[in-house]
């Protein structure tokens, strides 16, 4: 005789310590097993988009700070590009490299927060966390060197940066980036051959290439499913056709192909960092603009690597101060609708670290 | 006089037990916080000695909830049920040995009752916490409470078994169950005789008290936040401070059982309960060692590790134990690079047997 | 991918072996506050706006250019045709502090002030009129666009060089201070384009 049992609903509400931010999840059990999981999104909406609608361009440049937090510069710069293109405005070649600069040590401080937060969120009592968070100081302590923020910097421009860097600046990068690879290596011992982690992540949350391909996925989580896609080669902008560096892909799919794709691509961003520190050129950071800048009807998407995945931003210019329409296109959003294929079958314990291994922002999410 | 015997002793264990306890509650906070690079709390009071006291005001002022359908008394009782027994498994503790001592001497083992059976008598005593843990999950009238105490059952039942079987093996060389004999026998540290139950003895003690890195059942990350979902006020402190208290009794058993209680070290400096102290601390500080640095097992490979791993490797320590009695008396030494190279070896090829045979996934 | 992973039980030696270290050889990096304090930088974002009245016209470009409308001017014309403020209000509870109405001033009549600590208990009380914008006290202005005042402030500790108690090495061969980030002269003609801006 069979036990009759009955599927459960349990809500992991938006309050909770290891959902990133407001997000819900309803997820239905059987017994131990998740038979179904469905996100429920909104609770962090802005309105950004119609915000974008009165605000004229230069005046949304602070608002797109507020997107993807962790990462503020990256989305300066996706909002700016998009905007050059659609002007067709030229950037002095100093102001490129600054930006290709700020983007990689972005790009280093995002990641060690993804990481450090997935492996807080498996039970290391924050320790790996606090470790990679000194390194993220002393990232932020050169983000205020240069624009005086630490988390929203509203650095870019349209046609360059804001102001030039202060001179003592490269020196503490340069310091930076000579003992950055240590504390990589210190990362990996603590980490990377630890046999309860890799009992933990080790075949969980697969994400398939076909289903990656199919779901739109971008950035680490489609580098991890072996898909070599990457828009700093694929579709160069800035400088980085002049830089040499490697795109790391995973083989399987699963959580540890994500930490290690971002373990690589931190050690890769670092040599893009010497390289371009190397070929700096000197001159003015800024292209001389009218106060309003006011781009030729039309529509523009310009799109880059973020940290998360693939940021655009879809403008529509009908030539007045402001644009007529702006999109987003959120990679955690787009991620994140891979989530339930990839916990179906699995444990609670697991759906949370997958969760983790994504790596959501909500400002992102739900704009 | 006996009832002075006794009424010393009470007061003794009281002001040990608690003291140290409040203390670990602050050591623990600012050790774990010292090997993350921060301070821990360093305001209330000089380098924060007064924070337990914070702590256990702040508690004693909270309202304590009863939730409208529970068996009142089963409620009442499963807090003390739990944290008695951690208290009462010092009765047997021998806090300094018969013999000279530093700075006076004693003519008999300073414990409250030198029993014959005392290996026997921590181990029951200390199954008891498990009753009051049944106790609590079913007295919440909250099905997550339930399903929480059930694993936690599950779990605390299932290491007791690898944790007595490797004690075993110290009663075979000791020849006896008295925690005073134990003591007397140690010229070397069992510890240096016996790694391999050492070893399993540990680990099964850490998964007992329900900390780092099978603390799964506590976690915030988990749904069902454990036992005492139901609990507030004055009864949750009971429970804190239960686990604190399993804690400072684990430690204390493992420096009396594997390093040698109140003893110097081969005997250099005389014998005394600040020995027995120093080791106490020192087995603490690998605890949390432990707890700052590893991530935490999944429920499944949780159980996975005990009934196939440390159960196995319990067995095969207990046979070696009983064939290595058999040789003669004086081979001390050898047989301790012996055991250390069988202890690495079976571990080693143990580990990699359970890790690619399938001790790790889910079924 | 990392080549053949044989767990042996040594990656969790090898974590504990890093954690052990950290106890032993490495230092505090908590700063506590507030007897210990960070020099922050140069050209710190803080928490308030410092207003010139001597420098300001009543132009009004830093009401127009701030996103959300936080500036509150109302103008008069004086008898020699110059304009004046009197009312002049800055909303410090709306404000995010993005430094557009600082880089869009003609005059460098306004500028970014250095506190951080500015929290209170009123909201009504965040609104600051024009008598309690100049610079006084501990408002002062920083160097966020304004390399005058960014020469006369200390140098920012970094935790590269070790933290709280840590000097900026200055560099042996600095890099071309490049024309286009020269201090706005005060007497700047305005552009003729700015002339023509229209109302948002």
């Amino acid at each position: 005789m069979a036990l009759k049992t009955e599927p459960i609903v349990v809500n992991m509400g938006p309050q909770h310590p290891s959902t990133h931010g407001v997000f819900r999840m309803r997820v239905t059990f059987d017994g131990e097993i998740i038979k179904d999981l469905e996100p429920v999104m909104g609770y962090l909406h802005r309105g950004v988009e119609k915000l974008a609608e009165s605000r004229t361009y230069t005046q949304f440049i602070p608002l797109t700070d507020r997107l993807d937090y962790l990462a503020s510069m990256t989305n300066n710069l996706a909002y700016v590009l998009a905007v050059e293109k659609l002007g067709n405005i030229e950037v002095p070649p100093r102001a490129q490299y600054l930006r290709v600069i700020m983007a990689e040590m972005m790009r280093i401080s995002s990641h060690l927060m993804a990481v450090g937060f997935m492996i807080n969120d498996m039970g290391a009592f924050y320790t790996p966390l606090l470790y990679m968070y000194r390194e993220r100081e002393k990232l932020l302590d050169l983000f205020e060197m240069v624009c005086g923020q630490r988390l929203t910097y509203n650095y870019m421009r349209i046609g360059g940066l804001s102001h030039d860097v202060p001179p003592e600046f490269l020196p503490a990068l340069k310091k930076f980036v000579t003992e950055m690879p240590g504390f990589i290596d210190e990362y990996d011992q603590l980490l990377k051959e630890n046999e309860i982690l890799l009992a933990r992540t080790k075949g969980v949350g697969i994400l398939s290439k076909e289903l990656a391909i199919n779901s739109s996925a971008s950035g680490p989580v489609l580098r991890g499913s072996g898909v070599k896609w990457d828009i700093r080669k694929a579709d160069p902008y800035l400088v980085y056709d002049k830089l040499n560096f490697e795109i790391p892909t995973g083989t399987v799919g699963d959580i540890y192909d994500r930490y290690w794709v971002r373990m690589v691509e931190m050690r890769q961003s670092v040599r893009i960092l010497e390289q371009a520190i190397e070929q700096l050129p000197a001159g003015e950071v800024r292209t001389a603009l009218p106060h309003l800048v006011r781009p030729p009807c039309g529509e523009a998407y310009g799109h880059i690597e973020a940290p998360k995945g693939e940021l655009g931003f879809y403008i529509i210019s009908d030539t007045g101060v402001a644009p007529y329409r702006c999109h987003i296109r959120a990679p955690s959003l787009i991620n994140l609708t891979a989530l339930k294929d990839m916990v179906v079958g699995r444990m609670l314990a697991d759906a949370i670290i997958t969760l983790g291994s994504i790596d959501i922002v909500l400002g992102e999410v739900d704009r | 006089m006996d009832w002075l015997h006794w009424i010393i002793y009470v007061v003794i264990i009281l002001v040990f037990v608690l003291t140290l306890v409040m203390s670990f509650i602050l050591i623990e906070r600012r050790v774990v916080g010292r090997f993350q690079l921060r301070l821990g709390p360093n305001r209330v009071g000089p380098q924060g000695i007064l924070q337990p006291v914070a702590d256990a005001v702040k508690i004693l002022l909270k309202e304590d909830i009863i939730p409208s359908k529970v068996d009142r008394v089963v409620h009442l009782l499963a807090p003390i049920v739990t944290f008695a027994p951690a208290v009462l498994v010092f009765a047997v503790i021998p806090f300094q040995q018969a013999g000279p001592g530093l700075g006076f001497a004693l003519d008999a083992p300073a414990a409250m009752a030198n029993l014959d059976v005392g290996v026997l008598f921590v181990f029951a005593i200390s199954s008891i916490s498990v009753v009051g843990l049944v106790m609590a999950g079913w007295a919440s009238n909250n099905k997550y409470a339930l399903l929480g105490a059930m694993r936690t059952i599950a779990q605390m039942v299932s290491y007791e078994i690898p944790m007595v079987i490797s004690v075993l093996g110290i009663v075979l060389i000791a020849g006896s169950l008295s925690l005073a004999d134990i003591v007397d026998k140690q010229n070397i540290p069992f510890i240096l005789l016996q790694p391999l139950g050492f070893f399993i003895y540990f680990l099964g003690a850490t998964a007992e008290m329900n900390r780092s890195p099978f603390d799964l059942l506590e976690a915030d990350s988990e749904i069902v936040a454990g036992v005492n979902i139901e609990y507030s006020g004055m009864k949750f402190a009971m429970f804190f401070l239960g686990e604190y208290a399993y804690a400072l009794a684990v430690s204390t058993i493992t420096s009396v059982i594997f390093l040698g209680g109140a003893r110097f070290p081969w005997g250099l400096l005389p014998q005394s309960f600040i020995w027995l102290l120093v080791k106490i601390l020192l087995v603490f500080f690998v605890m949390l060692w432990i707890r700052s640095t590893l991530p935490r097992v999944r429920i499944d490979q949780l159980m996975g590790f005990a009934w196939k791993f440390l159960l196995p490797l319990s067995l095969i320590n207990l046979f070696l134990v009983a064939a290595e009695g058999m040789l003669p008396s004086g081979f001390t030494w050898p047989i301790v690079a012996l055991n250390v190279t069988l202890a690495v070896a079976l571990v080693v090829i143990w580990a990699n047997r359970f890790y690619r045979v399938g001790g790790a996934k889910v079924a | 991918m990392p080549d053949s992973i044989l767990a042996l039980g040594q990656g969790i030696l090898k974590g504990l072996a890093l954690t052990i270290k950290h106890f032993i050889s490495r230092p505090v990096i908590t700063v506590q506050y507030p007897e210990e304090r960070l020099v922050t930088s140069r050209r710190i974002r803080g928490c308030d706006l410092v207003w010139d009245s001597e420098r300001c016209t009543a132009c009004c470009t830093c009401a127009k250019s701030c996103p959300q409308g936080n500036i509150r001017i109302e103008t008069k014309v004086r008898p020699d045709n110059t304009r004046e403020a009197v009312v002049f209000e800055i909303d410090h509870g709306r404000s995010m502090f993005c430094g557009l109405c600082v880089e869009s001033c003609p005059f460098d009549a306004i500028h970014m002030g250095r506190s951080y600590e500015r929290a209170t208990y009123n909201r009504d009380s965040l609104v600051i009129p024009k008598e309690k914008l100049v610079a006084q006290g501990d408002r002062q202005p920083s160097g966020y666009f304004r390399p005058q005042f960014e020469e006369t402030l200390p140098p920012q500790s970094l935790l590269i060089y070790g933290g709280k108690s840590s000097e900026v090495k200055t560099p042996e061969n600095p890099p071309q201070q490049s024309p286009a980030t020269a201090a706005p002269v005060s007497e700047k003609k305005v552009p003729a384009e700015r002339e023509k801006v229209g109302v948002k």
